[in-house]
């Protein structure tokens, strides 16, 4: 068992090989031992509540022999697929170009030992070290510039019975220079328990690589889910990031992108869509470390229910990277009085030719375009949708995987459905 | 078509339209001038039922119907539509998209069958050279970025595509240059018919020189002080609100 206000211990890697993770294992646990779970105190965490995925005692998931029934999947045509499964590799169709490496083999442990904490070691924190102390079953994703032509759907599923199951999936994605790689990251689970789902993915972008990412939070109700991205992007590499929220009772995105050469240029933009009693943090962080470096981050909220929203976003310009160019939007769209929404936009500037600009807006549906669409013979509930959806509309149409684009602008627009009584 | 009697209705505190009687019939023409701040939007709001005003007291039938009982989309799907003074920018829905679903809403509220995309394009397109307007313009976002007099344009083109049985157009020729004032007139005139009507309300002469009105009304104070035909709109031009305000005893 597992339990988050104790001191827990590393599992070892199942099974017993002589571990070249041991080593990086053990200082996850040394850091996790220091460090702990953020408390109520901590800034960045003090608007973000996670007292009630402490108070769990949690079961190890572990790897599930037998496979289990899965649904049908819309991206199941048209896409090159890997599943994880409580955190272990289940299911892997790929075509070429990919390599895929796991601890199942010597070359896999040396390649992923060689890898892994180069993207989140030097930013991660709390949950980042909870991941290094247990991870089981990590997983090398490494794409070469020849190409299967299909986008990459990496599945995130945790399925337990009674037990409240913790599961740290680790993910190292590497695409090679010159490279690129089209990915839909999707979570989701079938528990009748509460779950925590806390997975590390750390992406190495090489000279000149594009990623063009697609992310989808689709838990259950009662899951608790951290999703913990961190992006080392090489000189003139392109990293585009679209994310929904739409599931979880407890979730947190941490993105943390790393701009270390020049002419880097990333884009992330998010939508959360809040109802129920679901509490969602998002924390970015971009650091701009060389000159002429872009970054663009489009944050939205869409609130109903009980629900509630923290947005933050933190751009750091680094002494000497001059002409960084770095853009920040936060907007939300409370649905009631009984949601909530707040969003940070920050920016530390140490270089002095920069082009750097935030904004954040909260707000409701407004009133004069609710009766314009109802006098051309709206109902007030289609009127309420078409405004909801142009909210919407600039993160639906940014997603940049062409050939999934309008499945999940559809799944967008069905779930907003759910969000006004 | 529209019978209005003893209206009264108050933003919070403040009491707008003090007894309002108006009865308009098929074919007919009615312009609603006035000076600023006489209740002439407000009328225009309330018939759309915008539920930012209230309605204290008095009637409003339309075509028999109790109009206050219903919402304002059932209003526009029974047949009437407001030309807004300040149409309102929606970014993020094209206008393509919008006009579609309008009209589509009120077929249906007819018993009508929706058009598909290809009849829709072909009907928008008549409409569109009507008014003189670019086909580019449907893929904008519902008046974002438009100029006032596209606007205005796209208001009247909302009404020739939605062909409804009562228009009320609000300051539909307010900062409107010559050219643009004669497209949204010749417009209005390409709507108009036996069967439906029309009430202008503005501030100005100039429209009605283009539109003749049947009936004239002057709108002081939240009443209806004056009615008469069209040489009332002349002699309001020539002379100014003030004669109206000292016969009336309105300060």
């Amino acid at each position: 068992m597992i339990n988050l206000n104790k001191e827990i211990t590393a599992t070892p890697l199942p099974p017993l090989f002589d571990d070249p993770l041991k080593d990086f294992r053990a200082a996850g646990l040394k850091r996790y031992s220091l460090s702990g779970l953020p408390g109520k105190k901590v800034e960045h965490w003090m608007k973000f509540d996670i007292t009630p995925l402490k108070e769990i005692s949690y079961t190890q998931a572990v790897k599930v022999e037998k496979p289990l029934n899965r649904n049908a999947n819309s991206f199941d045509e048209i896409c090159d697929r890997v599943e994880m499964l409580n955190g272990f590799i289940d299911t892997t169709t790929v075509g070429k170009g990919y390599s895929l490496s796991s601890v199942s083999t010597e070359k896999g442990r040396e390649k992923i030992a060689g890898l892994i904490g180069t993207a989140g070691d030097e930013r991660g924190n709390y949950f980042y070290n909870l991941n290094s102390s247990l991870f089981s079953d990590p997983l090398l994703i490494s794409v070469g510039p020849e190409q299967s032509g299909k986008p990459l759907y990496l599945s995130e599923r945790i399925s337990g019975e009674d037990e409240s199951l913790i599961a740290n999936p680790r993910i190292i994605i590497e695409v090679q220079e010159n490279s690129s790689l089209e990915l839909i990251q999707s979570f989701s689970g079938s528990s009748g328990s509460p779950y925590l789902n806390n997975s590390v993915t750390e992406i190495i972008l090489g000279k000149n690589a594009k990623l063009e990412h697609v992310i989808l939070l689709e838990d259950s109700h009662k899951a608790f889910v951290f999703n913990n991205i961190f992006v080392k992007q090489s000189e003139g590499s392109v990293y585009n990031s679209q994310t929904l929220i739409s599931g979880a009772s407890i979730s947190r995105n941490e993105y943390d992108i790393t701009l270390g050469e020049e002419n880097c240029e990333t884009s992330l933009s998010s939508l959360f869509l809040g109802k129920e009693n679901q509490l969602h943090n998002s924390d970015i962080t971009i650091h701009h470390d060389a000159p002429h470096c872009t970054s663009r981050t489009t944050t939205k909220a869409i609130a109903g229910g009980n629900s509630q929203g923290v947005f933050r976003g933190f751009a750091l310009v680094k002494k000497g990277a001059q002409k960084s160019d770095a853009v920040q939007q936060f907007k939300s769209l409370l649905l009631n009085d009984t949601c909530q929404v707040n969003m940070e936009p920050h920016l530390e500037i140490w270089a002095d030719d920069v082009k750097c600009s935030h904004g954040a807006t909260v707000g409701q549906l407004d009133p004069n375009q609710l009766f314009y669409l109802q006098q051309r013979g709206f109902s007030p509930e289609e009127a309420k949708k078409v405004l909801m959806e142009a909210f919407a509309a600039d993160v639906a149409e940014s997603i940049g995987i062409d050939l999934v684009s309008d499945i999940i602008k559809t799944r967008i627009y069905r779930l907003m459905d759910d969000l006004y009584e | 078509m529209l019978n209005v009697k003893d209206l009264h209705v108050s933003i919070g505190e403040n009491k707008i339209l003090k007894g309002i009687n108006l009865e308009v019939n098929p074919g007919e023409v009615h312009a609603i001038m006035g000076p600023n701040g006489s209740g002439k939007s407000t009328f225009s709001q309330v018939m759309a039922g915008n539920p930012a005003y209230e309605v204290n007291s008095g009637e409003i039938h339309y075509e028999g119907k109790d109009f206050q009982a219903l919402e304002p989309h059932m209003r526009a799907r029974a047949g009437l539509f407001m030309g807004f003074q300040y149409p309102v920018e929606i970014p993020g829905v094209t206008n393509i998209y919008f006009l579609k679903n309008s009209l589509n809403a009120i077929r249906e509220a007819k018993g009508l069958q929706p058009l598909d995309a290809y009849e829709f394009n072909e009907y928008l397109g008549e409409k569109m050279d009507a008014v003189g307007m670019s086909r580019e313009l449907t893929r904008r976002a519902v008046n974002s970025g438009f100029s006032g007099g596209e606007k205005k344009k796209n208001e009247i083109l909302q009404l020739l595509v939605l062909n409804p049985k009562l228009a009320i157009l609000d300051e539909t020729d307010s900062g409107l240059d010559i050219d643009a004032l004669k497209t949204v007139a010749g417009g209005v005139e390409k709507f108009r018919n036996k069967d439906n009507a029309v009430i202008l309300v503005t501030h100005y002469q100039r429209l009605l020189d283009f539109i003749p009105p049947d009936f004239v009304h002057v709108l002081m104070d939240g009443k209806i002080v004056l009615s008469g035909d069209s040489k009332l709109a002349l002699e309001l031009e020539a002379r100014g609100y003030n004669w109206v305000k000292e016969e009336n005893g309105i300060d």
